[in-house]
C-alpha cells in the first residue's frame, strides 16, 4: 500500500541528508541516529506477529489533567458529615446544593454534566487516590504522578513514555496526542512518540504546495529516506503542558525526529480537521471544550492513537475560589457530557475511558483569604462504555487527618494498572515497575 | 570549567556566539563590532551595559495606576448595567495595554544597544514567573519588568527582597491578603522551592513558619505601590531553617540566599539559560561556586562564564528560546516587528508569550520548547516573516494593499554574493547560522536555485524560508 498522505504529490525515495548542517563533528551521529530509531521500528514491526492494536479499533484512553491541584472536597463533598462544615465554615457547599450521589457524598452544584453521566451509568468516582509521603509542591507532585514513580524517586521518563517505549515499538509515532501547547511530561520517553498540538489548523507546513521544488527541499531537511516504508499510517501526540521533557535523544535530533513526526502526522491531522464538524454535541465554548471536541474529532476521523492527554488549568485556588472553583467544574461537567454525546452519536463511546486526576487535593481547613491550600489525597472521575459505575475506595475520614491533610486509600498507580490493562491491553508491571492491584472500575 | 579563553584564539565566530548567548543575536555588522573589541572588552561593554544606573523612569502612558478605591467610590451610585459597561471598556483597555506591554518589551530586547539588559531580564521574568491571567493591572506588570530591568545583575537577595514588595508578585502569589493570625503559604512556599533552594531543601515547616514573616506586605489602594502594614505582620518568634528569630521576610530571604543549596539551584537555571539544556556536574560546580564566593551577585560570575574557554565550546547545541528565536529572526532578516496584537499571537503559537508564563515555574526550556505544532510554528512564521505562505501586516494595512518592504538583509546584499549559487547560500548562511554548514547542505540548497534569478527577491525568500525550516536553525 502506498499511502498517499500528500495531495498531489507524488512521494519518491528521496535522498535524506547524511550530514547535519553544521559541524563535521556530529555529522556521524545522524545516521546511527535514523537505525536507532526507524529501522528500529521497522524491524521490530516486521518481527511482530501481531498487527499492534492502533486507535482505529481498538481501546483509547483519554486523560485529562486538572491541573493546580483541584479541592476534591468541595468537588465530591461529604455532606453528611459535620467535620466538614467545621473545617469549612465560609466555603463549605450547603447540603441543600449538593447533587446527591450515594454513602452521605454529593457532586458539587456545578457538576450537573458529571451527575448526568453517573445516572446513565458511566461514571466511576474513586475516592481517596494519593501515594505514600505525599508533596504539596505542584511541580514535584505532578512529576510523580506524570512518571508514576514513588515519591523518594526521580524518575526519568513519562508513565505513558514508557508505554509507548515497551508496548508500541513498530505502531505508529502517533500513538499519543497531547491537546497542549507543550508536550505532557508523562509523554517523555527513551525514543520520544507522538504529536502535540493546540491548534489543528495551524498544524502544517504552511508554505506546502506554493512550489514543488520547495517541498522536495523542505522534505529532504525534515522527512527521511524512503518514508513510504515506515507504517505511514499517520496520527499523532498532542502534548503541551509546560512540562519538563525527557529523552534519550540529543537536543539535534530531538529536533530531526520532531520535525519527521510532525512533517509525517500533519497532513493527516489537517484532513480530519477540515472534514466538517458533525453537528453532534454541544461543547462549552471553553479551552476544555474545544479540545475534547478535537479529540472526538480526532477519533471519527479513524486517528491511530491510543492516548490522548489534555489539561484544563486554574485549580490552584488559594485565594476567593468559591466562584472560580464553581467555573471550573462547570466547564469540566459540560464539556465531559458533550463529549459524551458525541462519541455515542459516533459509535464510539464502547472504546473510550476517560481518567481524570490532578496532583494533589487541598488542605481540609480553609485559608484566610477564602481558599484553600494546598493538600493530598482526592478523587478520580472514570468515565466511559467499558466503566462500571459506582463509588470506589474509602471516603477519606475528616478526623484522621495527616498534617491537616487528608490520607489516601487508593494508590494513583493502581488506577494506571487497570487502564494499562484493562483499556490498553499491557501488561502493567513492566512499565510500572510492580505490580499494583487493580481496580474494578473498569 | 571557568578557566579563561586564550584571548588569541578570539574570533568572529566566538564573537557570534558572545552576542547570541548574552543578547538576541546579531547582524554580522554587530558581530562584527564586538569582535573588534577583542574578548575582554567586548564581555565588558555588555555587563557595562546592563549595571544598575538606570533612572528611574514614570510609567509610559498605558501603564499609569489607577486609583481602584476611588474609581470604586465613583461606581457606587450608578446602576448595575452602567457598571457593566464601565468595567467591559476597563477590560478592553487593559488588554490593550497588555498587548503593547509585551510589544514595547519585545521590541526593547530588539532595538537595545545594551542586549545583556534585556536578555537577564528575560531571565528573572521566567524565574520569578507571574502571569497576567491572574495580574490584571498593567502598572504591576510594568512595574515588575523594569525592576528585572533595573536590577538585571544584581544579587538574588536584592532581587527576591525586591519582589517581596513588588504589586504583581504580591497579587501573583497572594501575599496582599496573607495576614498575621491567617498567613497564607503560596509566596512562602514558591520562594523556597522556586526562587531559591529547589525542592528537598526545606521543610513543611519552613514553609509554615515562613509565610507568618511575609504577612504585612500589601499594596496602597490608592497609590497602587507596595506598603508594609505592622499590625498584619506577624512579629513572633519563627525557626525557619534552624534558625530561630522574629524574622521579618527580608530576613528570611537573606536565610535562604545564604544555604548552600542555593547557590546549586541557582547555578542550574543559570546554566540552563545562558549554557546548555543539559548542564553537567562540573559546570553546576564552577558556577555554583562562582555564586557563593560573590555572595550570589549575577555580574560577577556572568563576566567568569563569558570569559572562559569552555562557555565558547557550547556553540550550537541549545534550543533557541521563542522569544530568542523571534528577536533573532528580526534582526537579522531585519524585518519590522508585526503590530503587537500579532505578535502576541505569535509568542504563543510559539510557546513562550510574554507575562503568560505557563505556572509559577516559568518555562521548563530545553526540549520542552519543541513539539510538533511549535516546530511548524517556527518554519510558518519564518515563511510569513519572508511574506511567504502568508504575511504580519496589521488588519487595516492589508485591506489597503500597499506593497510589503523587502527584508533589510535582501537590499544589503552585496554585488559578489550575487555572483554564483554558492556566494548567495554562503551568504544567507552565515548570517543564519554563525557556523561553517556542511558541504551537503550547501549543495542541495545550491542545487534549489539552479536556474533560477538570484536577482529576483522571491527566489532569495524562498532560500532563506528552507534554511530557516530545518532543526539546525532552532539551535544555537
Amino acid at each position: 500500500m502506498t499511502p498517499q498522505r500528500f495531495p498531489g504529490q507524488t512521494i519518491t525515495r528521496r535522498r535524506f541528508l547524511r550530514q547535519t548542517l553544521l559541524g563535521a563533528a556530529v555529522t556521524a551521529t545522524i545516521p546511527v541516529f535514523l537505525q536507532k530509531t526507524f529501522a528500529a521500528m521497522e524491524s521490530a514491526a516486521a518481527a511482530s506477529p501481531v498487527q499492534t492494536p492502533t486507535g482505529r479499533d481498538a481501546n483509547i484512553l483519554v486523560i485529562l489533567q486538572m491541573a493546580g491541584g483541584n479541592d476534591g472536597l468541595n468537588t465530591v463533598v461529604p455532606y453528611e458529615d459535620h467535620l466538614y462544615y467545621r473545617a469549612r465554615p465560609a466555603l463549605g457547599v450547603r447540603q441543600a446544593d449538593v447533587l446527591p450521589l450515594a454513602e452521605g457524598l454529593g457532586l458539587h452544584p456545578a457538576l450537573k454534566g458529571l451527575r448526568g453521566l453517573y445516572d446513565d451509568g458511566a461514571l466511576g468516582v474513586i475516592r481517596g487516590v494519593g501515594y505514600p509521603n505525599p508533596n504539596r509542591s505542584h511541580f514535584r507532585s505532578m512529576e510523580i504522578w506524570q512518571t508514576a514513580s514513588d515519591a523518594s524517586v526521580i524518575e526519568k521518563h513519562g508513565w505513558l513514555g514508557r508505554y509507548f517505549d515497551h508496548a508500541c515499538s513498530g505502531a505508529d509515532p502517533a500513538v499519543g496526542v497531547a491537546i497542549a501547547n507543550a508536550a505532557p511530561q508523562a509523554f517523555s520517553a527513551e525514543e520520544p512518540r507522538g504529536i502535540t498540538f493546540n491548534n489543528p489548523r495551524q498544524y502544517r507546513w504552511a508554505a506546502r504546495g506554493l512550489d514543488a521544488e520547495a517541498d522536495a527541499l523542505y522534505a529532504q531537511f525534515n522527512e527521511v529516506e524512503d518514508a513510504d516504508s515506515l507504517d505511514g499510517k499517520g496520527g499523532g501526540t498532542i502534548g503541551t503542558l509546560g512540562e519538563r521533557v525527557t529523552s534519550g535523544l540529543s537536543a539535534r535530533d530531538f529536533l530531526q525526529r520532531t520535525a519527521v513526526h510532525a512533517s509525517r502526522t500533519s497532513a493527516e491531522v489537517l484532513a480530519i480537521t477540515r472534514k466538517p464538524a458533525p453537528v453532534t454535541a454541544l461543547y462549552p465554548r471553553s479551552a476544555l471544550g474545544n479540545s475534547l471536541n478535537t479529540v472526538a474529532r480526532m477519533i471519527a476521523g479513524g486517528m491511530s492513537t491510543r492516548a490522548y492527554y489534555l489539561s484544563q488549568g486554574g485549580y490552584d485556588t488559594h485565594r476567593d475560589q468559591t466562584g472560580s472553583h464553581a467555573r471550573l467544574l462547570g466547564d469540566l461537567g459540560d464539556s465531559l457530557q458533550a463529549f459524551v454525546r458525541d462519541l455515542k452519536a459516533q459509535g464510539n463511546f464502547e472504546r473510550v475511558t476517560v481518567m481524570t486526576f490532578s496532583e494533589f487535593g487541598r488542605r481540609v481547613e480553609e485559608n484566610g483569604s477564602l481558599g484553600t491550600d494546598h493538600g493530598a489525597a482526592g478523587p478520580m472521575f472514570f468515565i466511559g462504555g467499558g466503566v462500571k459505575p459506582g463509588l470506589y475506595g474509602k471516603q477519606p475520614s475528616l478526623s484522621d487527618l495527616n498534617r491537616g491533610d487528608l490520607k489516601f486509600n487508593v494508590d494513583f498507580r493502581s488506577l494506571y494498572a487497570t487502564v494499562l490493562e484493562k483499556c490498553l491491553g499491557v501488561e502493567s508491571a513492566p512499565i510500572l515497575g510492580r505490580k499494583f492491584p487493580l481496580v474494578a472500575v473498569i | 570549567m571557568l578557566a579563561p579563553l586564550n584571548p588569541r584564539l578570539w574570533s568572529p565566530t566566538h564573537a557570534a556566539h558572545l552576542l547570541n548567548r548574552a543578547g538576541f543575536g546579531g547582524t554580522s555588522e554587530e558581530i562584527g563590532a564586538l569582535y573588534r573589541l577583542g574578548m575582554k572588552e567586548a564581555v565588558e561593554s555588555l555587563l557595562a551595559g546592563a549595571q544598575d544606573d538606570m533612572p528611574p523612569e514614570e510609567p509610559p502612558a498605558y501603564a499609569r495606576p489607577r486609583n481602584l478605591q476611588k474609581e470604586r467610590r465613583e461606581r457606587e451610585h450608578l446602576s448595575r448595567e452602567e457598571k457593566l459597561v464601565l468595567r467591559r471598556a476597563a477590560q478592553k483597555r487593559e488588554r490593550k495595554a497588555y498587548l503593547q506591554l509585551t510589544g514595547e518589551w519585545l521590541r526593547q530586547m530588539r532595538e537595545s544597544q545594551t542586549p545583556l539588559r534585556e536578555k537577564l531580564a528575560l531571565f528573572w521574568h521566567g524565574h520569578f514567573a507571574t502571569s497576567q491571567v491572574k495580574v490584571r493591572p498593567v502598572f504591576y506588570l510594568w512595574t515588575q519588568k523594569e525592576t528585572f530591568r533595573r536590577l538585571a545583575l544584581s544579587d538574588l537577595s536584592t532581587m527576591a527582597k525586591a519582589m517581596l514588595c513588588d504589586p504583581a508578585m504580591l497579587v501573583w502569589l497572594d501575599g496582599s491578603n496573607s495576614r498575621a493570625g491567617k498567613p497564607n503559604e503560596n509566596f512562602a512556599r514558591e520562594a523556597m522551592e522556586l526562587f531559591t533552594l529547589g525542592e528537598g531543601n526545606y521543610t513543611e515547616q519552613d514553609v509554615a513558619e515562613a509565610a507568618r514573616a511575609f504577612t504585612g506586605y500589601r499594596i496602597n489602594p490608592v497609590t497602587q505601590r507596595f506598603r508594609f502594614v505592622p499590625r498584619q505582620h506577624d512579629s513572633g518568634e519563627k525557626t525557619i531553617l534552624g534558625n530561630r528569630g522574629c524574622w521579618k521576610g527580608e530576613e528570611v530571604i537573606d536565610l535562604l540566599c545564604a544555604q548552600p543549596a542555593c547557590a546549586e539551584f541557582m547555578a542550574w537555571k543559570f546554566l540552563r539559560y545562558f549554557v546548555s539544556d543539559e548542564p553537567s556536574p562540573a559546570w553546576r560546580q564552577a558556577v555554583a561556586g562562582a555564586l557563593a564566593g560573590e555572595k550570589m551577585a549575577t555580574g560577577p560570575m556572568l563576566r567568569r562564564l563569558f570569559s572562559s574557554a569552555a562557555f565558547y565550546e557550547e556553540r550550537h547545541g541549545q534550543i533557541k528560546a521563542p522569544v530568542e528565536w523571534l528577536v533573532q529572526c528580526l534582526k537579522v532578516l531585519d524585518v519590522p516587528q508585526p503590530p503587537y496584537d500579532r505578535t502576541q499571537n505569535l509568542l504563543e503559537q510559539l510557546g513562550q508569550a510574554l507575562y503568560r508564563p505557563p505556572n509559577v515555574k516559568g518555562w521548563e526550556g530545553g526540549k520542552s520548547w519543541i513539539t510538533t505544532s511549535t516546530l511548524l510554528a517556527r518554519y510558518n512564521i519564518a515563511g510569513k516573516l519572508l511574506g511567504i505562505g502568508g504575511d504580519l501586516r496589521g488588519k487595516g494595512k492589508k485591506k489597503r494593499g500597499r506593497r510589503k518592504g523587502l527584508p533589510g538583509l535582501l537590499s544589503r546584499i552585496p554585488e559578489r554574493a550575487l555572483s554564483s549559487e554558492n556566494a548567495l547560500v554562503q551568504y544567507f548562511a552565515s548570517a543564519l547560522f554563525q557556523e561553517p554548514c556542511s558541504g551537503e547542505a550547501l549543495a542541495a540548497w545550491c542545487d534549489s536555485l539552479k536556474e533560477k534569478p538570484l536577482q529576483s527577491d522571491a527566489v532569495q525568500r524562498q532560500l532563506l524560508h528552507l534554511m530557516m525550516s530545518t532543526p539546525e536553525f532552532q539551535l544555537i
